[in-house]
This record gives structure tokens, C-alpha cells and sequence, in this order.
């Protein structure tokens, strides 16, 4: 087992994951490395999932940032764009299948999308992954956002 | 949940004074609440030895007798605990050009604090603008999570906290 490896599975062990877990905000599906398949929760909306799946891509986990996609756990494969979660402002903004072919979340602790984005370091230092918080700080990002008033439920519906 | 108690030990959901995250500890299940104040030492409080600290289940007002036993204190199994030196914490929290203060104990979660800082007693936002506002630690980029306590953010040497209130901001660009 890589170092990355060894120190997520630490990660994901430890008081701030775990603490998640306990209130249902997240749960780990599956774990097949570089990839930790996670379920996190999101707020009821008519039509909406009780969760959404994420896909993270941790290679060189947490020097590098992950990068996530919606993930379709039925199918296994990313999920289909009508599905990926809607809303009216911030939302449409970071869970957008355009950017990149669907393939990452447009944020700043986004490992593919901080790239070209340096202006994003000043304008949101709380978004910018941090190595010692790990996975945790991803997570508690999307699970804001989909427990927000912006959210409203699948893009579809 | 999960489930990695045994038939000697629990875990806890532990925060306090200096502890900068969620410590996820084990203690014996047949322990003390004293006990408990020796495993936040293990994890980094940062109250010297000799100096009373008391112990709260998490938003919990009043502190628990560190000789009860963890039955007896209402701790069991991934039950959520902080250990501090302030018995109360003065929170202010400043939005626009308006200022409000309020006390909590350490334990209170930032999800706490936040309800009462949107609420009719605090700056009386709407549902909607409310989960479109965080608490941002006065002078840093800090945002802490909800599950957070206070007592891991608090200035010791005044029991005192000071947030601004701030929108969360689109991303994009």
C-alpha cells in the first residue's frame, strides 16, 4: 500500500470523517485505490435523492487535492448530466457537466479545477484544499452546498 | 453507524481547549468522567496540569462531576464531549454594521450558534438567507464546520469568541 493510500484510509478513520458518518451526512460505498466511491447527503427536495455519489480520484492523496464526479452507484459509471444536482445560482456553478466533460466540480479544492484558477486562492481561502483537514474539507463543502437554499433538487426535474 | 465498541472499550467524539479537530478516542466503558479529562490530555489540551477544567456533553450548559461514572453522565457509545477551562463563552457576532453578543458553553456547536445569530434574537434572516450565510472567525479566512464547538476556537484568556457573519460567495471565474 502507497503512502497516499495509507494516510487517507487514516483519514477516513479519524474524529472529523467519522464524525460525519455518525450524523449521516456522508458514508464511504467503496474503497479500490485511487478511488473512494462516497454517498453524501442531501437536503429533501421533490424528486430528489436522499444522497448524491461522489468519485474521488486521490492519487497522491492529500499532497495532491482530489478530484470528484457525481457517480451513478446503480450503473457504476458518472452520472447522467439530467441527474447531477440543479439550483439557481451557486449550485448550477459548481456541479456543472460542461466544465471539463463532467469529469471534476467547478471548486477551488478541486484538484482539476484550481488549475488556471490562482485568482481563486484570494477570493475564496476557506475553499482551498488544505492537506492537513484532507477528504473531510471536500466533503463538508458539497454537503453545504447541497443543504442549502440554492439547492433544488436534480437538474431534471 | 459504525460500530467499533467492545465489551471493555467505547469511543467518543472528543473536542476541547487546544484540540484543534473531532478527536475520535476510546476510553474504558466502565470509566470515569475523569477519565475522559485524561484522554483530552493525551490529545493535546492545552490546559496545564493543575488548572480545573470541566467536561460537557456537547450543547450541554452545565458540566459534568468528573467522579460520575460515563453511565451515570449520560456518555456512551460516539457520545460527543469537550473539555475546557471556561464554564461560558461570550460570542459576538458582527453582520454589516450591526453587532450581538450571547453566551453559550464551550461545547455549543457552531451550528449553534449560527441558529441563534440568524434567529428573530440574533439578525432575524430569512430561511434562505441564513443557509447562505457562514461564521467566519473574526480576522482569519477561517469557517469553521457546524459540527464544530466553540470552546476548540475560544481565546482563553477572556472566554471569548468573535465571529463575522459572512455570504457565501459563487464561484466562479
Amino acid at each position: 500500500m502507497g503512502a497516499d493510500e495509507r494516510v487517507f484510509r487514516a483519514h477516513i478513520e479519524a474524529g472529523p470523517f467519522q464524525s460525519g458518518v455518525d450524523r449521516g451526512r456522508w458514508r464511504l460505498l467503496s474503497l479500490a485505490w485511487p478511488h473512494a466511491v462516497i454517498a453524501i447527503g442531501a437536503a429533501e427536495r421533490p424528486g430528489g435523492p436522499a444522497e448524491y455519489t461522489f468519485r474521488f480520484e486521490c492519487s497522491n492523496y492529500p499532497q495532491s487535492p482530489p478530484t470528484a464526479q457525481p457517480w451513478d452507484p446503480a450503473r457504476w459509471a458518472s452520472l447522467e448530466h439530467a441527474r447531477w444536482p440543479g439550483g439557481r445560482s451557486r449550485i448550477p456553478l459548481a456541479f456543472n457537466p460542461g466544465w471539463k466533460g463532467g469529469e471534476c466540480l467547478y471548486l477551488p479544492c478541486d484538484r482539476l479545477s484550481i488549475e488556471g484558477h490562482d485568482g481563486w486562492r484570494s477570493q475564496h481561502p476557506e475553499m482551498i484544499w488544505s492537506p492537513e483537514r484532507g477528504i473531510t474539507q471536500y466533503l463538508r463543502i458539497v454537503y453545504d452546498l447541497l443543504n442549502s437554499s440554492d439547492y433544488t433538487g436534480p437538474r431534471s426535474t | 453507524m459504525t460500530d467499533n465498541s467492545t465489551r471493555d472499550e467505547i469511543e467518543l467524539f472528543l473536542q476541547g481547549e487546544g484540540i484543534p479537530d473531532i478527536m475520535l478516542v476510546q476510553v474504558a466503558r466502565h470509566g470515569t468522567v475523569q477519565d475522559v479529562i485524561q484522554a483530552a490530555r493525551a490529545h493535546g489540551l492545552s490546559a496545564p496540569e493543575g488548572v480545573e477544567v470541566f467536561i460537557f456533553l456537547e450543547d450541554a450548559a452545565e458540566s459534568l462531576a468528573p467522579g460520575s461514572t460515563l453511565e451515570a453522565a449520560g456518555i456512551g457509545h460516539r457520545g460527543r464531549v469537550h473539555v475546557h477551562r471556561c464554564r461560558q463563552v461570550e460570542v459576538t457576532v458582527n453582520f454589516n454594521a450591526d453587532q450581538k453578543t450571547e453566551s453559550f458553553p464551550p461545547s455549543a456547536t457552531v451550528a449553534r450558534v449560527m441558529e441563534w445569530a440568524v434567529s428573530k434574537r440574533g439578525f432575524n434572516l430569512t430561511d434562505v438567507d441564513a443557509t447562505e450565510h457562514a461564521l467566519q472567525v473574526c480576522g482569519t479566512t477561517d469557517r469553521p464546520d457546524e459540527d464544530i464547538h466553540i470552546g476548540t476556537l475560544v481565546q482563553v484568556s477572556t472566554c471569548g469568541l468573535c465571529f463575522d457573519l459572512v455570504a457565501k460567495q459563487r464561484v466562479e471565474g
